[in-house]
């Protein structure tokens, strides 16, 4: 896919909170795209980064305390330099959200359908009737039996999955490009889980829009995503084709990751230690700490550079650079065919 | 269960109180010395009759030979066909003094309410939307200024400046002056100034501290991430459930004040309303007036309270109408 396919271009992205405790960097200098009908998963652990930079693409992260720079870039308009009127018309109509936790989500006060037609009484000065009409019709279309009468219920009296279902009802209603899905399943139990997914595939293909999907769940991964971010404590570890990340898994954390897999059939302890204090990253790869392979050069200077390994998939890891074995991170069963020098220190 | 059956149970219910109310008053009144017998005893004496056969002549005159519940049913009767007897001290029905007095006393007290009601939650809603910033601070100390200074003192304090000293507004209150008149609102300022500042203290606290949950609740989030305005997610999202919290505290400041503080200030305004009434009716021990006045505060309570419930049911769909 060539780059000006891209729907979403995010460079450089930056976003800053000033605490008490000083500045906390929550996504440090991360770049992403986002192509026409395409499925991104950001994956990462809690805390890595991930919802702060999808927030941060339409503003949504308080400011201040918040702090975003970098640019990002919707079909070529820069949303980092419009007005705040512009900014609301593309949240509208352009980009929506949906949030992990629906009922939290919701107003408590008002009536599903109220909220989910708002959009169009603020954006689009819809007759009342007209918005309501499209309202059920969505519903309808998100698998909400008996739309019409469900449409004048409140949060209260839905369940999980069924408010779910209405918030994406919610942010289908301006008909948007691309849809941020902050980890939509997590709060539900897993047959609704699957259902979600099915209706997003199912949506995405219906109004060719991108989907931003933000999730620690590789099983969900594998279900929906079609390209793959790997995030920790705001830093992109590995970036691939979802295929390239799950056969090659290449970055010793998404490695780590992998192996949190339980449907495996094996014992998994997670990932020993904790995500760096974010006040006061340490030098060199932010993983380094937790790492197995970790040498002294993965302690030093900048996180490492993303290297390219093969077309479109990209990792920042010392040891893909040139005068390291990238052997020594990669996987048994993987066949290598790196350039490689001998340099590896440690071995598994 | 519905709503229309939720409505008529918390009406039962305001009746059933206001009865408890009004039994209340006439066990009071039936074991306490009653003035118009003392009077005709004494008349008597004075004028050589025997008294205690004018005692018996008013007795049997006012019904008080009657069995308990006779004069029970009788009183009840009274009280709800507004029969509410005769003030000696004013020389005319209770209900014509009360009703001459309430037509005052509604004159500060619907602008008052009416003010509070729209200032106290839209200064909250600001202040925690602007947390521990100067104009929070300000907001706040504004609050507790107004909920900290008693209210006859503020009263006296602004009559003081702005009446004897700058001589902008009147120092007592004129009747002679038409109600819809430029010079009635000019001195209802003062009063309705001080009573709003007494009546917002607490309740834009309470909306401050309410409505600062809702601030940064995910639905908010939602709400931007949908392209809706500033103003319109605090007038929309946060006020809305900030105002179950918060109309209970309204309505029990709002009725404490006109109860209490009303009193207080009519007096320093030199108003006729009912709460200079209450106060001169027991001064001159005019009991049918006295428990008069009692009943109108008493009867507005329980309506307020009733019509806050009902509103409940209207902001929080979540509120059940299930018996409690």
């Amino acid at each position: 896919m060539s780059v000006n396919d891209n729907l979403l271009e995010v460079k450089n992205l930056t976003t800053e909170f000033r605490t008490d405790n000083g500045m906390l960097t929550a996504v440090d200098a991360v770049d992403f795209s986002i192509g026409e009908g395409e499925t991104v998963c950001i994956v990462g652990e809690s805390g890595s980064g991930k919802t702060v930079a999808t927030e941060s693409i339409t503003g949504l992260v308080k400011e201040p305390p918040g702090k975003v720079s970098g640019t990002v870039e919707l079909e070529g308009k820069d949303l980092q330099s419009m007005n705040k009127k512009e900014l609301r018309q593309v949240r509208g109509d352009n980009i929506a959200h949906i949030f992990q936790n629906p009922q939290e989500a919701m107003n408590h006060c008002y009536s599903i359908g109220w909220q989910i037609t708002e959009a169009l009484q603020v954006h689009q000065d819809v007759p009342d009737d007209e918005a309501r009409k499209r309202g059920i019709d969505l519903l309808e279309r998100v698998g909400l039996a008996n739309a019409s009468a469900r449409f004048d219920d409140y949060p209260h009296e839905l369940s999980g999955g069924q408010k779910q279902r209405a918030m994406i009802a919610m942010a289908l209603v301006g008909n948007p490009d691309l849809l941020i899905a902050d980890e939509p399943t997590t709060a539900l139990d897993v047959t609704v889980q699957a259902q979600i997914l099915k209706l997003l595939n199912e949506l995405q293909e219906d109004y060719g829009m991108s989907i931003l999907f933000v999730t620690h769940d590789l099983g969900v991964v594998a279900e929906i995503a079609d390209r793959v971010v790997v995030m920790y404590a705001g830093k992109v570890m590995e970036r691939g084709d979802v295929f390239d990340i799950f056969e090659e898994p290449s970055h010793p954390y998404t490695q780590a990751l992998m192996e949190c897999i339980p449907d495996k059939g094996r014992e998994t302890d997670g990932i020993p230690g904790t995500l760096p204090n974010p006040y006061n990253t340490p030098d060199g790869c932010r993983f380094a700490p937790r790492c197995d392979h970790a040498n002294e050069d993965c302690t030093i200077g900048d996180q490492p550079e993303e290297i390219e390994i093969e077309r479109n998939h990209e990792v920042s890891c010392v040891y893909y650079q040139s005068g390291y074995d990238s052997s020594v991170v990669r996987d048994s069963e993987l066949e290598s065919d790196s350039s490689s020098t001998e340099m590896g220190a440690t071995d598994d | 269960m519905g709503m229309a059956q939720y409505i008529s149970a918390r009406i039962v219910y305001a009746v059933v109180v206001s009865m408890i109310i009004v039994t209340a008053s006439f066990l009071l009144l039936y074991f306490s010395p009653n003035p118009n017998i003392q009077a005709a005893a004494q008349q008597a004496a004075l004028g050589g009759e025997n008294p205690e056969e004018a005692v018996e002549r008013v007795k049997e005159a006012r019904g008080l030979n009657d069995p308990i519940h006779v004069q029970y049913m009788q009183f009840v009767e009274n009280v709800y066909t507004l029969d509410w007897g005769w003030s000696e001290t004013r020389s005319e029905p209770v209900t014509d003094a009360i009703v001459s007095s309430f037509k005052y006393t509604a004159q500060y007290s619907v602008p008052w309410t009416v003010l509070s009601v729209l200032i106290a939650p839209t200064l909250g809603i600001y202040s925690a939307s602007r947390m521990y910033t100067w104009k929070d601070h300000l907001a706040t100390g504004f609050a507790f200024f107004g909920y900290a200074i008693p209210n006859f003192f503020f009263a006296i304090l602004l009559v003081l400046v702005f009446g004897v000293w700058f001589e902008i507004f009147p120092i007592t209150y004129d009747t002679t002056v038409p109600i819809l008149s430029l010079e009635n609102a000019w001195q209802l300022v003062l009063p309705v100034f001080v009573l709003v500042t007494g009546s917002i203290g607490g309740t834009m606290r309470v909306a401050r501290n309410e409505s600062a949950e809702f601030m940064n609740a995910d639905f908010m989030k939602t709400a931007k991430a949908k392209g809706v305005k500033p103003t319109r997610r605090y007038t929309h999202h946060v006020l809305r459930p900030t105002l179950v919290p918060l109309s209970t505290s309204l309505v029990s400041a709002l009725f404490a004040l006109f109860v209490g503080a009303s009193v207080l200030v009519e007096e320093v305004f030199a108003i006729p309303g009912l709460g200079r009434l209450l106060v001169q009716s027991i001064i001159s021990q005019d009991t049918s007036l006295v428990l008069g006045t009692t009943l109108v505060f008493t009867f507005v309570g329980v309506v307020g309270n009733l019509v806050e419930d009902l509103v409940f049911t209207m902001i929080d769909p979540r509120i059940s109408y299930d018996d409690r």
